[in-house]
């Protein structure tokens, strides 16, 4: 049943270009590499698609067991690859009309967006975690109640 | 199909079945008979609590207030404060316990009627519009629910505060008290004249509000195919008419209350005005004290107030018992496909070799029109079968059959030589893959639909089987991969897409028999050659029975059968048949002179309002 090319993290070596792009050793195989995480909402740790312009690769399951300067090099791509910023702190949360603008205090700095109602724009996420749904598509994951501070939750809990 | 014929159900409501209804119901109250009676003995005490405080008035004002000590007085008012605290608390137990009661019978009949919603066959929906359900799992269950959860509460207070005040009067004036009496008989009659006007209007809102859900669901349903046909106004036409339609019932329904509220209260004026009228006169005379006058008229408001809360609560009942009606509607739908015998023979296997056999099946949708004749044909473990024919002949309602969607009117199918009847519905499902034309997918990632029938799948094992639908390569390539969310039915997404999902999705399940209804029949010939391989991909080592009225999907078959008129007309290869030149060569030249669009059977992505259904039982 397995088609699938799972590359062994010890085999490969991940390197951060100048300009900021990814580049890949594996096999007889290195260059310019694309990685994308394929559960970056269930599985954020987990598998890792790695893909080149001459086509794919294979699959790492995880970050696990990459030489550290590689593991970095991956990690800094695939945090952004795709970019789901974790919300950590809710500034303010306004109605605007139909609308609503959330400030907010995320992994990767202040984050200000525009969602639809709260109850339309939240949805439950894997395990206890919340995904907001912005505007333009755009996802974030809301921490659960346990790890937000309480103004966050009260500011939640006025609208939810 | 119900456990009560409809012709029955039509009758008149007779005592043996409003027995069985109040019977139904007092067994979802079972499990909260301690909650029950400590609402039950907290409402008797602030009942009997609530009766005192006139009777103290009058006390204040024959006795206190006439030159008695101040400290007598002083007592006597503070009995004033202490009496309605004490009513308050109870009152605050009552709810309390009100709120236990409420929650528990709000949870466990919504739950029973979801999960009588999940046993009920296809056969059931195939008749009814479904989105109304949502309305009556949450409605009629928040209607009956509230009122069991106050209606004994507040019977029993009525009862007690009735009678406790009734007695107050009595034993304050006893002539006065016997003209109020009066009263009672007369409020009697005028509840059991209302009654069924009451309950006639309230189920004419109601089916109007059904009538209007319905029209709302269909439309949301078919928005695409509404859409492409601009048929927004005629829409709009359609909802106003059953919108207006329901705002009309309702208004009858508030009229029919209208006055009832305005007279009560005028009612009740006017008694207290006569009985200051006639008892002043008497205090003026000497022959009656002003407390028993003060008194009287404070329980006289007291009992009235009582008799208005009855005219309110049979609005109250009524739709309570009409939302009690249509749960226990649902709830005693008898399921036409019965569950397997104790001694289901399947119990115990865990995978099945894949041996099927159709014996002299012959099934109907509806009395008088079969659409399989005594078929009867046998499968080997790891054979692949293709059944083709003409719209119509009976190839899809073979398919419902073998995954048991419907049971045969006669003949049976069995799996390993054990009767589908007789094998439970989780191990049944374990066994048999169905892949058709339609996908169905629900509004959430790609990785919970492809594990929708593995729950709690690796991400591993999801990837895997991606890979195998050919599936893998266009998720990779979302923005949130596996996570990416596929909208309400899969709309994000194309038709080979979906199907590739579903195909991920039998992987996944890994079941010994796979059928595909019509699988590729709407796509491209581009698509249908890669879902094709992924079926090929899937079917390795697997029993097969592949319906297609595309002869091309078929050519690879083992063996082909051909319906015609719902009965096997032929079966054999392709060359066989070919060679043969009787029905499958027929279809043959057909396949290759008419475009192969022409010869889709009606049953495309494009949604169809549930309102205009698109008869399709081959």
């Amino acid at each position: 049943m397995d088609g699938m090319t799972w590359i062994d993290p010890g085999d490969i070596r991940f390197r951060r270009t100048d300009e900021g792009g990814l580049t890949a050793a594996w096999k007889d195989r290195a260059g310019a590499v694309t990685a994308k995480r394929l559960f970056p909402l269930s599985e954020p740790g987990g598998m890792v698609f790695i893909e080149a312009a001459d086509g794919e690769w294979g699959m790492l399951r995880s970050a696990e067991g990459l030489a550290p300067d590689s593991r970095q090099a991956l990690e800094r791509e695939v945090r952004l690859h795709p970019c789901v910023p974790e919300i950590r702190a809710i500034v303010s949360l306004r109605r605007r009309n139909q609308y609503f603008q959330w400030e907010t205090v995320t992994d990767l700095g202040p984050a200000v967006f525009m969602t639809g109602p709260p109850y339309e724009s939240v949805a439950a996420g894997p395990g206890d975690a919340r995904i907001v749904n912005d505007l333009s598509g755009r996802l974030y994951r809301l921490a659960p109640d346990s790890r937000l501070d309480s103004r966050s939750r009260r500011r939640l809990r006025g609208w939810m | 199909m119900t456990a009560v014929p409809e012709a029955d159900r039509e009758g008149p409501l007779t005592w043996r079945a409003r027995l069985n209804v109040l019977t139904a119901w007092l067994q979802y109250l079972w499990p909260c008979r301690r909650w029950i009676g400590v609402s039950a003995l907290a409402v008797l005490i602030a009942s009997v609590l609530g009766v005192l405080p006139p009777y103290l008035t009058k006390m204040i004002i024959d006795s206190s207030l006439s030159g008695s000590s101040e400290g007598r007085f002083l007592e006597r008012v503070s009995l004033l404060f202490a009496v309605p605290l004490l009513a308050a608390a109870f009152d605050i137990v009552r709810s309390a316990a009100g709120i236990r009661i409420g929650t528990y019978l709000m949870r466990r009949i919504r739950a029973d009627m979801f999960d009588k919603l999940m046993r009920l066959p296809v056969e059931y929906y195939d008749r009814r519009p479904t989105a109304p359900f949502i309305g009556r799992i949450q409605h009629d269950v928040a209607q009956v629910e509230s009122f069991l959860r106050e209606a004994i509460p507040h019977f029993l207070a009525q009862a007690v505060l009735t009678f406790s005040v009734l007695g107050m009067l009595f034993a304050l004036n006893g002539r006065a008290a016997a003209v109020v009496l009066g009263l009672l008989p007369l409020s009697a009659l005028a509840i059991r004249s209302l009654w069924p006007r009451l309950r006639s209007r309230t189920l004419r809102a109601w089916n109007a509000e059904y009538g209007l859900q319905q029209s709302i669901a269909e439309s949301l349903q078919g928005i695409r195919l509404i859409k492409a046909f601009r048929q927004e106004e005629a829409e709009r036409d359609r909802f106003n008419r059953r919108n207006q339609a329901a705002v009309d019932r309702y208004a009858e329904q508030l009229k029919s209350a209208m006055w009832m509220q305005p007279g009560l209260r005028l009612a009740i004026s006017w008694a207290i005005a006569f009985v200051w009228l006639a008892g002043g006169l008497q205090v003026i005379r000497g022959r009656l004290s002003l407390g028993t006058i003060v008194a009287f008229t404070s329980y006289l408001t007291l009992f009235l107030g009582q008799l208005r809360s009855t005219f309110h609560s049979a609005g109250w009942a009524n739709r309570a018992l009409a939302s009690a009606d249509r749960i226990l509607d649902l709830l005693r739908t008898e399921a036409p496909i019965t569950e397997p015998d104790a001694s289901g023979e399947m119990g115990e296997m865990v995978r099945a070799k894949g041996d099927i056999r159709v014996q002299s099946v012959t099934f109907a949708y509806e009395a008088g029109r079969n659409v399989l004749h005594d078929v009867s044909f046998h499968v080997r473990p790891g054979e692949t079968v293709g059944i083709t024919g003409r719209s119509g002949s009976g190839k899809s309602t073979l398919i419902q059959l073998l995954c048991r969607l419907y049971d045969p009117d006669s003949g049976c199918v069995l799996l390993d030589g054990v009767d589908l009847r007789r094998i439970a519905p989780g191990t049944l499902g374990r066994q048999i893959g169905l892949i058709m034309q339609d996908v169905e997918l629900f509004d959430g990632s790609i990785a919970e639909n492809i594990a929708f029938g593995k729950p709690g799948a690796s991400p591993r094992e999801i990837v895997e089987a991606a890979r195998i639908a050919g599936a893998h390569s266009f998720i990779s390539r979302l923005p949130y991969g596996y996570d990416t969310r596929v909208g309400e039915r899969g709309v994000r997404l194309s038709g080979g897409e979906k199907q590739r999902i579903s195909i991920a999705r039998a992987v996944l399940l890994d079941p010994p028999v796979l059928l595909l209804d019509e699988a590729t029949s709407a796509m491209d010939a581009h698509t249908e050659r890669a879902v094709q391989r992924a079926l090929e991909r899937l079917g390795e080592g697997r029993t097969v029975i592949a319906v297609s009225h595309r002869l091309s999907t078929l050519r690879n078959a083992d063996r082909i059968l051909v319906l015609e008129n719902g009965r096997v007309a032929e079966s054999g290869t392709h060359e066989q048949l070919a060679a043969a030149r009787g029905f499958y060569y027929g279809l043959l030249e057909a396949n290759r002179l008419a475009p192969e669009k022409e010869m889709t059977n009606g049953r495309h992505d494009l949604d169809r309002p549930r309102g205009h259904p698109v008869p399709s039982h081959g």
